[in-house]
């Protein structure tokens, strides 16, 4: 009998264990490194998504901005359009405050000279130094005239070049360039091409772009023409009153607002033109820009930017000083000079520019007209712009419209250029001659019970979300200010997120779709 | 000289005594690997369920829900092998296994614990999650509004660390045994002092604290693993840790206890 290899025998089968136990750990562990590495990339595109939207949205929040200025400019130059025109309403305001001594002294001479009264000397020449005042100030309408239809009509350019914009333009293209990078999966792309550095060959992890994914994309985000989409960003507005309310509420210059100083510089400049003696002693004004529904001379009840208005009024008051006695010595006169300026959108030629005793001797719409206004959007002057699709801000099962941006990475275990490691062992055990082989596989490429596990599939969910810090965090998504952030969240934030996941799943991988069916339908809640 | 050939009786029944003598030892050495090895793989899934927990409760306030589904998740292939060709799918396998361990209410209060059916008597919990941060106290609102923007350069932005405690269930008999045995003696926690079982001529095997540095355990882990033991249900307590960011702002409703049922307090 012989013993000698006995001890060999054992030895070998306990080689065998410790090789089997060693390579199957080393393989749990890789398979495991490699799973979180999946899942760590797939959370980074997910979170680049997303910061891009955010970022595209301040972009677009904040040309929104600007073009909130550039509004409010311009009501400003259609102030001052109109507030000019009120210095010409105040020369002649002035003539016409003189009409009231005028009328007085004029009924005393008609009752006192032919009969030979002790006051017609004084109120004739009363009547003929008031008259004298009045041509003078006229005189001075007419040498402003001179100048004014130049000025008037560059003025006039002025504000309709704050209206013809690139804002939308530049929105459209920031838009349609982050949408372009998520379909096709481009920061995704280019994270997984990071991550592949160093690693076995080129594309190990791939950043999957498939219908779903664009689908979902597209969902979340395109709100297509006037809101009529249901994703977040509209390419042009559905509504714009918001943002004429906003326009309005920043005209914070006090002059635009209600003419504070306006005043003083006409009382300041009609001064001197004023016969020594006789006293200026008000004048007063009050006027708006503003951006009114159609034809209407108001922003006391509605704003709707169909027209760009601007008006001024108010009142002066002056006193004659110069009758001599026997005639009553002073008398005062008033008047109300007006002055507004209308600007419609170019077919509208309902265009106006006037003042007390004047108008443009220009036709108003080519003088002060607005630019084109598409036949759908007509009437209305207000220019084009993207805005966040206010039909979701109310849906909080949408998450108020915040888009959801999901970033799909896959590591291919059945690809060819995907040699297994050495520990990832293969065995076929040909036990008996009939029977089928009994094969053990560590490869992660097939289950025992045949289902193919290839495609390592990592799916990641990022939201581009409003939040205004403090104690503004209820402020709804909107696009007007920069406030857009970026995070992570489950896949599931949204009523429609189980229904989006399965589909991106099956897509992208069948085995992973019926794993996420069968424990959702268990209740996981992980996603 | 040929002694093979002709080996005296009295040789042969030396070889048989020692054969007896040594073969609980060279046994434990072959199954002792075999367990060890496999806790070895049950840590780096736990490693692995340490990840996907704090993930979860990254994207979800911090809640415990899906802390505790998605490590249950992580840890299910060390607990079940559900792969095994069997009735349904294999993803309805999957499932089955995931949802057996989480009890009757797993949508609300998921309690992962062995099911004595399946896990040969073992009952109790499968694992603790230790929350380590953010702590109960520090969350005085009812929603951490400032969670994106931490002061300063952003390093004390609020975190959720999280330490997995995974029982893990020692699979290989006789190995499972006294591998329970000598981790509770070297601990200091139980002292054996029957029969060796690697040697059996030693009445007193005298297995006890032998060096002042020992596993610092906690005293509930402890507590637990002695409990467990000594009821015959061998098991190893793995502990993982992981961090992240919180993705979204930590609520104060799922603060209500620091760790995650039936997790102990104190840990």
């Amino acid at each position: 009998m012989n013993r000698r290899g006995q001890t060999l025998v054992l030895f070998a089968l306990t080689l065998l264990l410790m090789v089997l136990m060693v390579t199957m750990t080393l393989s749990i562990g890789m398979k495991a490194r490699e799973k979180i590495e999946l899942q760590t990339v797939a959370d980074a595109a997910a979170y680049s998504n997303a910061v891009a939207t955010a970022r595209a949205f301040n972009g677009i929040s904040l040309m929104n901005r600007a073009l909130v200025g550039n509004m409010v400019a311009m009501s400003g130059v259609e102030s001052l359009i109109s507030w000019s025109s009120y210095y010409r309403a105040a020369l002649h305001g002035v003539s016409e405050a003189y009409d009231k001594p005028l009328e007085h002294y004029a009924a005393i001479v008609t009752a006192q000279c032919p009969s030979g009264g002790p006051q017609c000397a004084c109120a004739t020449q009363a009547v003929l130094d008031i008259e004298a005042a009045q041509s003078k100030f006229k005189e001075e309408d007419q040498k402003v005239q001179k100048e004014w239809d130049k000025l008037d009509r560059k003025a006039g350019e002025e504000a309709l070049g704050m209206q013809i914009g690139s804002v939308h333009a530049e929105q459209n293209d920031l838009y349609s360039s982050l949408e372009n990078n998520l379909l096709e999966s481009k920061l995704a792309g280019s994270i997984a091409r990071e991550a592949n550095k160093g690693g076995r060959f080129g594309d190990e992890l791939v950043a999957l772009s498939n219908e779903a994914i664009q689908s979902v994309v597209r969902q979340e985000l395109a709100g297509g023409e006037r809101c009529a989409g249901q994703g977040a960003a509209c390419t042009t507005r559905g509504n714009k009153q918001h943002f004429v309310h906003a326009t309005m509420g920043s005209r914070g210059y006090s002059f635009v607002t209600g003419r504070s100083g306006g005043a003083a510089l006409i009382y300041d400049k009609l001064k001197p033109l004023m016969p020594e003696r006789d006293t200026l002693d008000t004048v007063t004004n009050e006027g708006s820009g503003y951006f009114p529904p159609e034809g209407a001379q108001t922003h006391s009840k509605t704003v709707d930017a169909t027209e760009l208005w601007a008006d001024d009024h108010g009142s002066i008051v002056l006193t004659f000083n110069r009758a001599a006695p026997p005639c009553e010595p002073f008398f005062i006169g008033n008047s109300s000079p007006k002055a507004h300026v209308r600007s419609t959108h170019l077919d509208d030629k309902s265009d106006a520019h006037q003042w007390t005793g004047g108008q443009d001797s220009q036709p108003p719409h080519e003088v002060h007209t607005m630019g084109y206004c598409k036949p759908e959007w007509c009437p209305g002057m207000w220019p084009f712009h993207m805005d966040y699709n206010d039909n979701n801000v109310a849906d909080s099962g949408n998450n108020w419209g915040q888009p959801k941006l999901y970033s799909v990475i896959q590591r291919d275990y059945g690809r060819p250029e995907m040699h297994p490691d050495p520990w990832n062992l293969f065995f076929r055990f040909r036990l008996s001659p009939s029977s089928e082989s009994v094969t053990f596989d560590n490869r992660g490429i097939q289950l025992t019970s045949g289902e193919d596990i290839s495609q390592a599939t990592a799916l990641s969910a990022g939201i581009a979300y409003y939040k205004r810090a403090g104690p503004y965090w209820r402020e709804p998504p909107n696009f007007l200010n920069p406030f857009w952030r970026a995070t992570l969240v489950s896949a599931q934030t949204d009523a429609q997120g189980a229904r989006d996941m399965e589909r991106v799943l099956r897509e992208s991988a069948p085995f992973s779709a019926e794993v996420y069916k069968a424990l959702a339908d268990k209740g996981y809640s992980a996603w | 000289m040929d002694t093979e050939e002709s080996p005296h009786s009295a040789q042969s029944g030396q070889a048989a005594v020692e054969s007896a003598l040594t073969l609980p030892l060279l046994v434990f050495l072959i199954l002792g690997t075999l367990q060890l090895f496999m806790m070895l793989q049950g840590r780096i899934m736990a490693e692995y369920a340490a990840f996907q927990a704090v993930r979860a409760g990254s994207r979800h306030h911090g809640d415990c829900t899906p802390m505790i589904h998605a490590a249950m998740g992580g840890l299910l292939p060390t607990v079940e092998p559900f792969a095994r060709p069997g009735s349904g799918s294999a993803a309805q396998r999957l499932a089955d296994a995931w949802a057996s361990r989480l009890g009757p209410d797993l949508r609300r209060y998921p309690m992962p614990n062995y099911e004595p059916g399946r896990d040969s008597g073992h009952d109790g919990p499968i694992f603790w999650l230790v929350r380590e941060s953010p702590r109960t106290v520090s969350l005085n609102e009812k929603e951490d509004l400032d969670f994106d923007t931490p002061s300063g350069d952003g390093s004390n932005a609020k975190r959720l660390e999280v330490r997995l405690i995974y029982w893990y269930r020692l699979r290989i008999p006789f190995a499972d045994w006294v591998i329970s045995r000598m981790v509770l003696a070297h601990l200091g926690l139980k002292e054996y002092n029957a029969v060796n079982p690697l040697m059996v001529t030693d009445k007193d095997a005298g297995w006890k604290k032998e060096s002042e540095l020992v596993a610092n355990l906690d005293l509930k882990v402890r507590d637990e693993l002695v409990q467990r033991v000594m009821a015959g249900k061998y098991v190893f307590p793995i502990q993982a840790t992981y961090g992240m960011r919180m993705m979204t702002p930590a609520r104060k409703v799922h603060f209500e206890t620091q760790n995650c049922e039936p997790t102990p307090e104190g840990l």
